[in-house]
């Protein structure tokens, strides 16, 4: 009974339809991600107003797991019973085609020989050793490897083109297995530094962190500076690339890692890869006493929502209870040129601020100015870039290349290097002294196309053997 | 040289128009011997295509892969080449140019419709990775446009097969077997397949590259990805569960609707990190 479930259970996964049946349910419920709101995908408040504007169609896709659809228990479990069902299938497959590989000589008689599709007879007056001589060297020039028995000929070449589509399916299983291994332990999470500033790898210093099961906060809590950012980055080659941020990575004081963070070319240290991210400007703010000591006081870091290169934020200032609102651009970006002459590179800074929500005062201000708040000045004494760099740790990012690599390879082996074999069955002379060569090929895929190959071979020797060919 | 890449392009979508009307002539009425000419056309076209893309090449700094403009022509000249390349070889498959022509000639007519200014590369773009996955992704499509190309040949052959036409027709009679029809099909589907594996391959390298990840389940991403898919069910169904014959090559046929909407339609339709690459 046992042994009958058993059976039911290997015949359900190793069953060929039942990998078309996955797929294409796989197929439609991407399609249907695609059209569904992603939550993974969107910015927050794209999806939010989506939500809005349909509360129905968002509460039922919702429910049913539809907003975050490759990732919800529907998907996976597809997912799931497909590399199940590509398992079952993969072990027979595979140990098929490692006998097939490792089987050795395979003579046949003229009666298989007759049977096949590819064959030929040719007749020939010229000895036995002179045949098998003739034989051996037209196949070893085409590649064949030709092994004999008495009157037997067996050849083959590309025999490992039987291992092709194993290996694919191996690489299959291969990648799933590393992106389940990748994604329950990496860590992706958001940095956000000033010009200047260090931070220590941990937990509690990125803005938005997202930890795989298996990650276990094991944290390096090595030392990350931003020791300068540029907005318009022009690399060693003269090539612009856009921003670029300088990190140094130290430990116990001594300096790890140090380089240039931008787009296409990321900074990894001890499986962290640094990537650069948004940047925006940082104006610093001061609260000063009426002794002229400071109260409080902090770089604010303003963001450039709508690309307008005017950078906006919001803030509490210090305890005092007030809030501020300030808006800052430069008349030229902060960037190398800051020291060539004749480049305008004065911020401006816009700020309001709030007393429960009444605003009490509306100021542009300009380096070093300040600002009266009750007994207290509150001045704009710096501006520096800030830049958020996105960290990940996902260590199956080369296992999961290796499996591409391993497709891609098994793929090409798979349709490119097709096994072929031939068989040879030299039959004495009869009376007339006339003796017959049985040739048979077969190809293991596009059989037809081999037409030509076989054509080919078997015209070359029937032009170096025979009295006639039928 | 702006100009003069133009003026070629539109020479090349001259000649590739000419080559579709003599193949379309040759085809209805089975003019074989007018086959030649149209390939001629062909050749000349892509001659003046060739020097076109070299010149803007020049002038812009980067390959033909920023702009829908560069992008089309790209996808045009790769699959003339991969036809005149096939039908090299497999002689009797010159008829085959009746669908690939026509193909070419309308994507390098949709492409000169695309602005032509010349687009400073991002960033992002800068990436070798780039060039070796758009590279691969117009390799693919040619492969699979010429296997389009042998499928509607099988389907007409093996219909007049049935109702015994073909021995009376030296027109189709000189076409290749339907088994060698078949096998051609497999072997062009099998090459896009693997194509199209190295195109996703090499995307998700560049993901990872500029951001971080390798997958990130984009509407690009995510129908390159249904493409596989169904790529990878015509093999298994031809290798695995004895489907062949005229059952692939309508299977074949339905296909490249999936997979010029992939590559050319997901910008219009869909929001995503590659929309505005896609679309302009």
């Amino acid at each position: 009974m046992d042994l009958d479930i058993e059976k039911q259970i290997s015949s359900f996964f190793k069953s060929r339809k039942l990998a078309i049946v996955l797929i294409v349910l796989i197929i439609l419920f991407s399609i249907l991600g695609t059209h569904i709101p992603q939550k993974s995908q969107l910015k927050p408040e794209i999806y939010n107003a989506w939500e809005k504007n349909n509360p129905a169609q968002a509460e039922l896709f919702d429910l049913l797991g539809f907003t975050h659809l490759f990732s919800s228990f529907l998907f996976i479990s597809l997912v799931a019973l497909l590399f199940t069902n590509t398992l079952f299938c993969t072990k027979n497959m595979f140990i098929n085609a490692l006998r097939r590989y490792g089987a050795k000589q395979q003579f046949k008689d003229q009666t298989f020989i007759d049977s096949l599709e590819k064959k030929i007879v040719i007749k020939t007056r010229r000895d036995h050793k002179d045949v098998h001589s003739e034989i051996n060297s037209v196949f070893e020039s085409r590649g064949y490897k030709v092994e004999k028995h008495d009157n037997r000929i067996y050849a083959q070449r590309n025999s490992i083109g039987v291992l092709g589509t194993p290996l694919f399916h191996i690489s299959i299983l291969f990648i799933i297995l590393a992106v389940v291994y990748g994604s329950t332990g990496r860590m992706e999470g958001d940095m956000r530094l000033i010009e200047g500033q260090t931070l220590s790898e941990d937990h509690g210093n990125y803005m938005f962190i997202n930890e795989g099961p298996f990650f276990y906060e094991n944290h390096k809590k090595f030392n990350i500076t931003l020791e300068k950012f540029y907005a318009d980055y022009i690399d060693e080659s003269g090539i612009p690339r856009e921003q670029g941020g300088k990190i140094v990575i130290s430990e116990n004081g001594q300096i790890k890692k140090s380089d240039v963070v931008f787009t296409n070319h990321q900074m990894t240290y001890e499986g962290y890869t640094f990537l650069g991210n948004v940047y925006g400007l940082a104006p610093l703010l001061l609260l000063i006493n009426p002794d002229g000591t400071v109260y409080s006081g902090s770089y604010i870091t303003a963001t450039d929502e709508d690309q307008s290169q005017r950078y906006v934020s919001y803030f509490q200032l210090g305890d005092t209870g007030l809030e501020g609102g300030l808006m800052v651009y430069m008349t030229a970006n902060l960037t190398s040129k800051i020291t060539e002459e004749g480049v305008g590179q004065t911020p401006i800074l816009f700020l309001k601020i709030f007393d429960k929500g009444k605003e009490i005062n509306d100021v542009t201000l300009r380096l070093n100015e300040t600002v009266r708040i009750g007994d207290k000045k509150l001045g704009f004494y710096d501006i520096k870039y800030w830049s958020n760099f996105y960290v990940v740790k996902d260590n199956s990012m080369f296992l999961i290349f290796t499996g591409f690599g391993l497709m891609i390879l098994s793929l090409f082996i798979s349709f490119f290097i097709v096994p072929k074999r031939m068989w040879v069955d030299i039959v004495e002379p009869g009376k007339n002294g006339e003796g017959e060569i049985h040739i048979g090929g077969k190809s293991d895929k596009f059989r037809s196309l081999y037409e030509d190959e076989f054509s080919d071979i078997t015209g070359n020797l029937a032009k170096r053997l025979s009295n006639g060919t039928d | 040289m702006a100009q003069i890449d133009w003026i070629l392009y539109l020479t090349a979508t001259t000649f590739y128009a000419l080559s579709s009307i003599i193949y379309i002539i040759s085809f209805v009425f089975k003019k074989e011997e007018k086959i030649k000419f149209a390939i001629g056309t062909a050749i000349a076209g892509l001659l003046f295509h060739s020097i076109s893309i070299a010149l803007r090449w020049i002038e812009t700094g980067h390959g033909p892969y920023i702009t829908m403009y560069e992008v089309l022509s790209k996808y045009a000249w790769f699959s003339i080449v991969i036809f005149l390349l096939m039908q090299y070889k497999y002689d009797k498959l010159k008829i085959a140019g009746f669908i690939v022509l026509p193909a070419s000639f309308l994507i390098m007519a949709v492409g000169s419709t695309y602005t032509r200014d010349i687009q400073v590369i991002s960033a992002s773009l800068r990436s070798y990775w780039l060039i070796a996955h758009v590279g691969f992704a117009s390799l693919a499509f040619g492969s699979i446009l010429v296997a389009v190309g042998i499928a509607v040949l099988y389907i007409i052959k093996e219909k007049r097969s049935k109702n015994g036409s073909v021995d009376e027709d030296s027109f189709y009679e000189k076409l290749p077997a339907l088994k060698v029809m078949d096998d051609l099909m497999y072997r062009f589907v099998a090459s896009g397949f693997l194509f199209l594996t190295i195109m996703i391959g090499t995307g998700a390298i560049w993901a990872n590259q500029t951001w971080g990840r390798y997958w990130g389940w984009d509407p690009t991403e995510t129908w390159s990805l249904i493409v596989w898919f169904i790529y990878g069910i015509i093999l298994h169904l031809r290798m695995n569960v004895g489907w062949s014959g005229k059952k692939i090559a309508w299977f074949i046929i339905f296909s490249i609707f999936i997979l010029v909407f992939s590559l050319f339609g997901i910008g219009y339709v869909y929001s995503g990190l590659h929309t505005t690459y896609l679309t302009t």
